[in-house]
């Protein structure tokens, strides 16, 4: 064929794809959220007109995909506006928890070109979703938002994160994912971060649980499944660029607490790109990686975020991946990872 | 219509966006939300779609690649990648060249 898949490894001189954490806004008040939403930050966010700059900036330095996430996108009134400004020239991709999604929204969304939106569930049952999100009722409405964005012809892949209180519903997930229409479902690892990293004790698994929970899964005929762990240890930090509500530069979102290239208000988006640290994760110098990740992902040792929290060093392996976990227990962060300061850093690699 | 006739141009809308480092080109298509990835023979063919002939841009492919590719080799690759272009969209074929004009 011509027409290629992706190729793998790529070192790239300049971003490819940036996931803009948009907002730190959200209606609900999840008990694991990564971006601690609705904590006062002291600093306001990004205006629409500062992030049409911004974006606009990026897809000068040749940014071609997005993937905005939050907080809640949606619940900024000014998001649309946003996405239309960028879906018709980069492929355009949404998170959100699909709480406030309508038809009447979903066909907005796939008016402006969006190309796919992701809608996280929390478990595949009305008390674990909401036990999670501590809004009674959330269940049914992000149900009702995959229902809407698939009947406007939106494809949209329905997320979990795996957690001791909804491993036991994976199975479910997926068949929940099916029959809501959803044309993909994914299921993603636990990261240290925000509430998670307050309370990661009470929702980590061991990585022997992990697997055998996703050794377990028949998947529906039809629903494509992804997991992000090995051999698939592709990770956004190598090659990604991300940005946080209030304009960090922050190389992924699940870096958000460990660095900071620079804020793109006041510092040219590219600059920030070749901050030191961030050369230093693209070159992917780690001190021992797992071959199969290598030669599929082209991560050379996985998640620097995961790696980093575990090990406190950026060349260290990443622990989710079984070949390289060395006997590590992932219940249990490092007594710095839960005593450090929680915000974001002011300046790179802590 | 003959592969041979008309002439040949990117679709309108179309985002290139060349990354040297794997010497390829990604492309964005708007109407269809999707990136493609093209290799550096897929990259050259797309680029000499310029709303020129199938002539022209057999003349301009076989130019940068042959040698090392034999001649017969790179039209029938040509071809083929043309083809995979209009299936997905990424090339147009108006009635005539003058319509380019």
């Amino acid at each position: 064929m011509t027409i290629l898949q992706p190729p793998a490894s790529p070192q790239l001189e300049q971003p490819l794809k940036l996931t803009v954490s948009f907002t730190a806004a959200c209606n609900l008040a999840c008990r694991h959220c990564y971006a601690r939403c609705n904590e006062a930050k002291g600093r306001p966010e990004l205006t629409a007109e500062q992030w049409r700059r911004v974006l606009g900036e990026a897809m000068e330095a040749g940014v071609i995909s997005f993937y905005f996430e939050g907080g809640e996108p949606f619940a900024r009134t000014d998001f649309l506006e946003i996405l239309g400004f960028v879906a018709r020239r980069a492929l355009t991709r949404v998170r959100t928890n699909g709480t406030l999604m309508t038809v009447d929204l979903a066909r907005r969304v796939k008016s402006v070109g969006v190309a796919s939106v992701y809608v996280d569930l929390m478990g595949a049952r009305p008390d674990t979703h909401d036990w999670f999100t501590g809004v009674e009722g959330s269940f049914e409405r992000t149900c009702e938002g995959v229902r809407a964005l698939e009947r406007e012809g939106v494809p949209v892949t329905t997320l979990i994160v795996l957690t001791r209180q909804n491993a036991g519903q994976i199975q479910e997930f997926l068949e929940l994912s099916h029959g809501l229409g959803a044309k993909e479902a994914a299921i993603l690892r636990l990261y240290p971060i925000g509430r998670a990293r307050e309370s990661w004790a009470r929702f980590a698994l061991t990585l022997n649980e992990q697997m055998d929970v996703l050794a377990g899964l028949r998947h529906p005929k039809g629903l494509k499944v992804m997991q992000s762990w090995h051999p698939n240890n592709g990770n956004c930090c190598w090659q990604m660029a991300a940005v946080n509500p209030w304009g960090d530069s922050i190389g992924c979102a699940y870096l958000r607490e460990f660095v900071n290239y620079g804020n793109v208000l006041s510092t040219p988006f590219l600059e920030t790109w070749r901050h030191p640290l961030y050369r230093e994760l693209r070159a992917g110098r780690v001190d021992h990686s797992c071959g199969e990740c290598s030669r599929r992902e082209g991560t050379h040792g996985g998640c620097r975020a995961t790696a980093f929290a575990f090990h406190g060093r950026w060349d260290a392996p990443d622990p989710f991946d079984e070949p390289l976990n060395d006997g590590i227990d992932l219940r249990e962060l490092p007594g710095w990872m839960l005593q450090e300061s929680q915000g974001p850093q002011t300046e790179a690699g802590s | 219509m003959n592969y041979r006739d008309g002439c040949y141009r990117k679709a309108k809308g179309l985002r290139l966006r060349p990354v040297p480092e794997l010497k390829a080109c990604c492309v964005f298509t708007p109407w269809e939300p999707r990136l493609y990835w093209l290799n550096l023979n897929a990259w050259l063919a797309l680029e000499l779609c310029d709303g020129a002939t199938w002539t022209s841009i057999e003349v301009g492919y076989l130019d940068a690649t042959c040698p090392p590719m034999l001649p017969r080799r790179a039209r029938a690759q040509l071809r083929a990648t043309l083809e995979d272009f209009m299936a997905a969209g990424l090339v147009e074929r108006p009635e005539s060249p003058a319509q380019e004009l």
